[in-house]
Formats: C-alpha cells, sequence, structure tokens
C-alpha cells in the first residue's frame, strides 16, 4: 500500500486484469475448438463454355441416390466415396485426360449426393466439368 | 533538516517499491486494443459471411479455402434447408430470399463491385439440387460463371488434394 497513497499514482492490480486476460483466452481458445475446417468444391456453369468438339460424358443422380454413369447404374446408393465411379472416371480419362464430364441430377436429388459426385470427379481429376439442367 | 531527513527516508521506501519489475499499463493496453481490433475485423469479413444453421455435405477430395489464390473473392451464398416444410431459404449477407430470383439484384451488384467475383455456395446437404440449380441459373444470368461449393473437409486417409476442376473450355 505504500506507492499507491504516496506518490499520487493509481495503483494497477494485475491479479484482476490477469482474470480478465485468461477468461479472454479461454473463450478464444473454445470459439477456436468449434470451428469447423471448410473446404470448397470448384466447377463452371452450364452454357459458360463454348462447346468443345468431345460428346461430354453424362454422370446421372436419382431421387434415391443411385448414380448413373452414361445411363449405366454405377455404385451403391449409400456409398460416400463412389469407388467405381472413380474408377471409370479414370478409365475415361486415361484416354482422354480432356473429356468434358456433365452431371445432371433429377431436382429431387439431394444436395449431399451431388457432392459425393463432385469429390469423385475431383478424386479422378476431371479438367472439364459441368452441370446440365436438371432432369425430372 | 528534518525535511531532508523525510526526504531520504521517501526515497528510499519508493526503491523497495521498485525493487520488483515495473508494469508499464498504457502500452499493454495499447496491445489489446490492437488485438481486440484485430478479432473483430476478423469476426465481420470471415465468420459473419458463414450462416450456422448451414449443415454442409462432406467431401474429402476438396481443396481447403485459404489454398484457393481468388479466396478473397468469394460472393458466399448460404442455402438453408428446411425439413419440416421441405423449403429452402437463402442468404447472402444481409439479403435473405424464399427464391434465388429475390437475391438477383444482391448478387448482379457483388459481381457489378468485383468482377472477379465468383459464387461460393454453402448448401445444406439435405437440399434439393432444384434449390442448387436454380440459384446456379441465377448466378448465371448474373455473369457469373465459376462456381464453388462449399463442404466440410472430412480427414482420410487419402491426402494429397487433386487440383481443382474448375473447368477451361
Amino acid at each position: 500500500m505504500a506507492g499507491s497513497a504516496g506518490d499520487g499514482e493509481f495503483g494497477f492490480q494485475i491479479a484482476p486484469m490477469l482474470d480478465v486476460l485468461f477468461v479472454l483466452l479461454l473463450f478464444f481458445m473454445v470459439t477456436a475448438g468449434a470451428q469447423k475446417h471448410e473446404a470448397s468444391l470448384t466447377t463452371q456453369l452450364p452454357g459458360s463454355g463454348g462447346p468443345s468438339g468431345d460428346v461430354p460424358l453424362q454422370i446421372g443422380i436419382d431421387s434415391d441416390g443411385q448414380v448413373t454413369f452414361s445411363g449405366v447404374p454405377v455404385g451403391d446408393p449409400d456409398d460416400h466415396q463412389l469407388q467405381p465411379l472413380i474408377d471409370r472416371l479414370d478409365q475415361v480419362l486415361a484416354s482422354n485426360a480432356t473429356q468434358p464430364v456433365v452431371i445432371s441430377p433429377v431436382r429431387s436429388a439431394r444436395h449431399q449426393r451431388v457432392i459425393d459426385v463432385l469429390n469423385a470427379c475431383a478424386a479422378a481429376k476431371v479438367k472439364n466439368l459441368a452441370f446440365g439442367s436438371p432432369a425430372d | 533538516m528534518a525535511n531532508a531527513a523525510i526526504k531520504r527516508q521517501r526515497k528510499r521506501r519508493r526503491l523497495d517499491v521498485d525493487g520488483d519489475p515495473e508494469f508499464q499499463v498504457a502500452p499493454m493496453v495499447d496491445v489489446l486494443l490492437v488485438l481486440m481490433l484485430f478479432f473483430m475485423a476478423i469476426t465481420s469479413t470471415e465468420v459473419l459471411k458463414n450462416d450456422k444453421a448451414v449443415n454442409l455435405a462432406d467431401a474429402n477430395h476438396a481443396k481447403p479455402n485459404e489454398q484457393n489464390p481468388h479466396h478473397k473473392h468469394e460472393i458466399t451464398i448460404n442455402v438453408e434447408w428446411n425439413a419440416s416444410t421441405e423449403s429452402a431459404r437463402y442468404v447472402l449477407d444481409q439479403y435473405a430470399a424464399e427464391t434465388p430470383d429475390g437475391l438477383a439484384s444482391a448478387i448482379a451488384a457483388k459481381h457489378a463491385a468485383d468482377p472477379e467475383g465468383y459464387v461460393v455456395i454453402r448448401a445444406d446437404r439435405d437440399a434439393e439440387y432444384s434449390n442448387i440449380s436454380d440459384l446456379m441459373a441465377v448466378c448465371g444470368s448474373a455473369g457469373i460463371s465459376s462456381v464453388a461449393f462449399s463442404v466440410l473437409l472430412k480427414n482420410t486417409p487419402t491426402p494429397a488434394p487433386g487440383p481443382t476442376t474448375t473447368a477451361s473450355q
């Protein structure tokens, strides 16, 4: 108490300040833990590019999640990795690396399923990817 | 004489007090205010764009946002999904609409302000494709050709996310 009254300076309490700082630190640590790591899958919109020579490969998605590859069902509706689709895409891209791929889900397809297919295309390193107008 | 003795005593006392390291309040407050400003700026630009009500789809081959060189140009559109009414709601910054057409003017304004801007769709995993495709149609008519989908990156043994699937037609 000697310093506070004697010299006319106001005393600075470090303990409450440390308390506040620790609470702030805790707050930021908790919010950082709740943060989810987001990423993105990119694509082009239909009609934005000029027509290319190759006939695009059609990938369809049914309302129950069944994926079709040029009209032929591929993979399991509950399989999120879609390894059979990746294998088929790999085969096609091995002969033509710029093969355009068009994804045409039905209007009632779930977004998670569309993302699964996009994810498979990213895994197969498809370079020319676009969405078709939705089939009903 | 007595005055000098008091002075000497006071001097000794102050030396004693100052034996422990001096704590400077002003610079500390400066630093804290700068930190607070920093966090406030980060919050308004990065966090508020993302709608916490959206339950994102997950994928493991997506590219982390920070690796995208055009990261600063994103126009984030949230698509909320109401499971009980089976309807979607579109949110772009402070604008919200029940149909994508309701956001058309906001998207066009964003695109005019930043011609390099591209749309990032943060859609709920249960949303229907028709909601997304209608939104993409609106973006297309606004002159935006590149669209990205936000996903949650699931940690799986497959490392090296491939190059983007951006089409170059």
